[in-house]
């Protein structure tokens, strides 16, 4: 009986140390895949510091680098709540009297900051002007030239603010 | 008499002194937006949307939007609801016509969700801040029948924004787009899983897991059916061992 009992004790020993690992493979291979949806959050308030839409008054033809209204023209601030960067950019349209006259987009202006020299020309299709991480802002500055013998008239343009 | 006159001359005056003027509160434009999931699946012949929410919390202007469909498979039919209308607005009295899908008005926002929702509005939690009231755009993506199993498709909706009410030489508008990413699925539910052979060949575990396990377990089997016969000949040699002695 003594015998038995050990040989058995053996033989349990035997299977649990050819089991164990099989069993802790098993329960370390188990597992399931978790996922989840994070909503994309992006809020971007442009606020018109003069009055609204950009002013540059009464201009003669020739003028150069005449500044609008406000300065800085316009804020852009990224919202709290934004969970990513918001990629500004920048494009306008031509300026029209909404007949025949018309003057190319590009005698406007914009910078970052107040200094003349190194504004860039507006342009038909987007252009960088920098990126905003949640709850930041930039301002932006803008000039209008007028091309000498331009008719008169009243002319108006869309500038239009990516922000992505 | 003459105190009354008095102070009737310095009320008048006082009255006549200059109120001082609020000073209009900057406009501010707000564009705001939250997407839901980005990747999208469908089956063939099927259709899927995918949710665009707009809220104003930031502005002090009514936010106009205007959504299109800016890239889309070919033969995939893409839309956007609800559709572009006109709406009817009144500015300083002057009546206006805007072709927009929807617009969003500045609203507040609320600690709690809200218990009611006006018709035609969705409660949206905005992280950090607390809740507010905005609205819902629907991309209604439809695929063929023909599509192929695995395919993929980008759709990508261009959203701008513009406000009213502005009397500079230059109008302010806002774009973003808004990208999805569509996965074309079986419409069987039950997984499968083909190993294709070098011929072409293939064999089909529908229940892997279940095989892989009865693999593993192989060493501990062998062990078990050995530590049996082991025992099985310690037992028989016993009984042998007691009937010699008890001849």
């Amino acid at each position: 009986m003594k015998k038995l009992l050990i040989s058995l004790a053996v033989v349990g020993v035997l299977v649990g140390l050819m089991a164990a690992p099989v069993m802790a493979e098993d329960v370390g291979e188990v597992g399931k895949t978790a996922s989840v949806t994070v909503n994309a959050y992006k809020s971007v308030t442009v606020t018109d510091n003069g009055s609204p839409g950009l002013d540059f008054g009464s201009l003669t033809p020739g003028t150069e680098d005449e500044p609008e209204a406000a300065s800085p023209s316009l804020t852009i601030a990224a919202a709290v709540e934004n969970n990513g960067n918001v990629a500004v950019s920048i494009k306008g349209t031509d300026f029209s009297d909404g007949g025949s006259n018309s003057f190319d987009i590009e005698n406007a202006t914009w910078n970052t900051s107040d200094e003349t020299g190194s504004d860039q020309d507006m342009l038909e299709t987007y252009a960088p002007v920098g990126t905003l991480p949640a709850s930041t802002s930039l301002s932006i500055y803008h000039w209008l030239s007028i091309p000498g013998g331009q008719a008169a008239a009243s002319y108006t343009s869309t500038f239009t603010y990516k922000t992505e | 008499m003459k105190k009354i006159c008095l102070f009737a001359l310095a009320a008048l005056l006082l009255l006549a002194l200059p109120l001082p003027a609020y000073a209009d509160e900057p406009a501010k434009y707000n564009f705001a937006s939250a997407q839901g999931d980005k990747e999208l699946t469908v089956t063939p012949g099927g259709e899927v949307r995918g949710d665009l929410y707009f809220y104003n919390i930031d502005g002090n202007r009514i936010t106009h939007l205007n959504l299109e469909v800016g890239q889309a498979p070919d033969n995939w039919e893409v839309a956007v609801e609800p559709p572009l209308s006109e709406t009817q607005v009144l500015i300083s009295g002057l009546p206006v016509t805007v072709a927009e899908n929807l617009y969003v008005e500045p609203w507040e926002l609320l600690s709690e969700e809200p218990q009611t929702v006006p018709e035609g509005m969705v409660s949206i939690k905005v992280p950090g801040r607390g809740y507010t009231l905005g609205k819902l755009a629907q991309v209604v993506i439809m695929v063929p029948e023909s599509v192929a199993l695995g395919s993929t498709g980008e759709i990508t909706i261009a959203a701008e924004a513009s406000w009213l009410g502005q009397t500079g030489a230059a109008a302010v508008k806002q774009a973003r787009d808004f990208e999805f990413t569509v996965t074309v699925v079986s419409e069987s539910e039950e997984f499968t899983e083909v190993i294709v052979g070098e011929d072409g060949s293939g064999t089909v575990s529908t229940n892997g897991a279940t095989q892989a396990a009865v693999a593993r377990w192989w060493p501990a089997l062998i062990g078990g059916a050995a530590a049996a016969i082991i025992a099985g000949v310690v037992v028989s040699r016993r009984r042998a061992a007691k009937k010699r002695a008890l001849r």
